[in-house]
């Protein structure tokens, strides 16, 4: 561990509750998964099904984009230098479970490569995981956050 | 190989002292929710980080962590004084 003078995080100006956070979580991988899901069922013509997929992608990419501009984005990708030893350590045990998540999903993904065979379906599934994947360490950490207050 | 658990007695010397965790947090550098993760036992610090804790709340490291559990103060205080030991009413 250095012992060179930790260079304070900066105060992100979105500031959000854990529980707020989670919720956002869920929200987001849930829509973005259950979009890509939708997706298959759509037919050609434009159908209730259709304005629901829209709104599923739209609210996973909003809730997404508001979990990663909060405070955990910080604790995420910020530099070394500005966290300490156990901001660290979580954040090292967060990129293991994303990473783990990546894995998982592109395993699984490989079971069924015809269903991915189409270009469309597979331009949804980059996007799918490219969303889930830069929101996934922000939401563990986000999940293993409780609250604890700054002062006493 | 789980780390073992680290025992510690942060809050009661922090307390002792009357400083906050905020204030403890600035002094050994660290986020103050950290500090409140070391009082909890939720995490155990780094080998510098305790020696800095030490040296701000005045303390031996041995007396701030130890492997096994403190005993509580009211059992320490409940101890009997040993005979060899000097008593405050005794004369020198």
């Amino acid at each position: 561990m250095s012992s060179t003078k930790r260079t304070p995080a900066r105060r992100h100006p979105l500031t959000i509750s854990p529980r707020v956070a989670r919720a956002l979580s869920v929200l987001s991988m849930g829509a973005l998964w259950g979009w890509f899901l939708l997706k298959f069922s759509l037919g050609d013509a434009p159908d209730s099904r259709t304005f629901l997929a829209g709104s599923l992608a739209l609210i996973g990419v909003g809730t997404g984009m508001l979990l990663f501009a909060s405070q955990y984005l910080n604790q995420a990708y910020a530099r070394g230098a500005e966290l300490d030893e156990r901001e660290l350590t979580e954040r090292n045990r967060a990129y293991r479970y994303t990473l783990f998540y990546l894995f998982a999903v592109l395993a699984l993904s490989y079971l069924r490569t015809e269903a991915l065979a189409s270009p469309g379906v597979l331009s949804n599934f980059i996007v799918v995981l490219f969303f889930t994947t830069v929101v996934f360490t922000p939401a563990v950490l986000a999940w293993w956050d409780r609250g604890e207050p700054d002062g006493e | 190989m789980q780390n073992p658990m680290v025992h510690n007695r942060i809050a009661l010397f922090r307390t002792e002292r009357g400083i906050t965790r905020k204030e403890l947090a600035e002094a050994v550098d660290v986020n103050p929710q950290t500090i409140g993760f070391l009082e909890r036992g939720a995490y155990s610090p780094s080998v510098e980080l305790a020696l800095r804790l030490a040296q701000v709340l005045g303390a031996r490291v041995d007396m701030l962590f130890s492997l096994d559990p403190f005993p509580p103060l009211a059992t320490q205080l409940d101890q009997p004084t040993l005979p060899d030991q000097p008593t405050l009413n005794e004369t020198p």
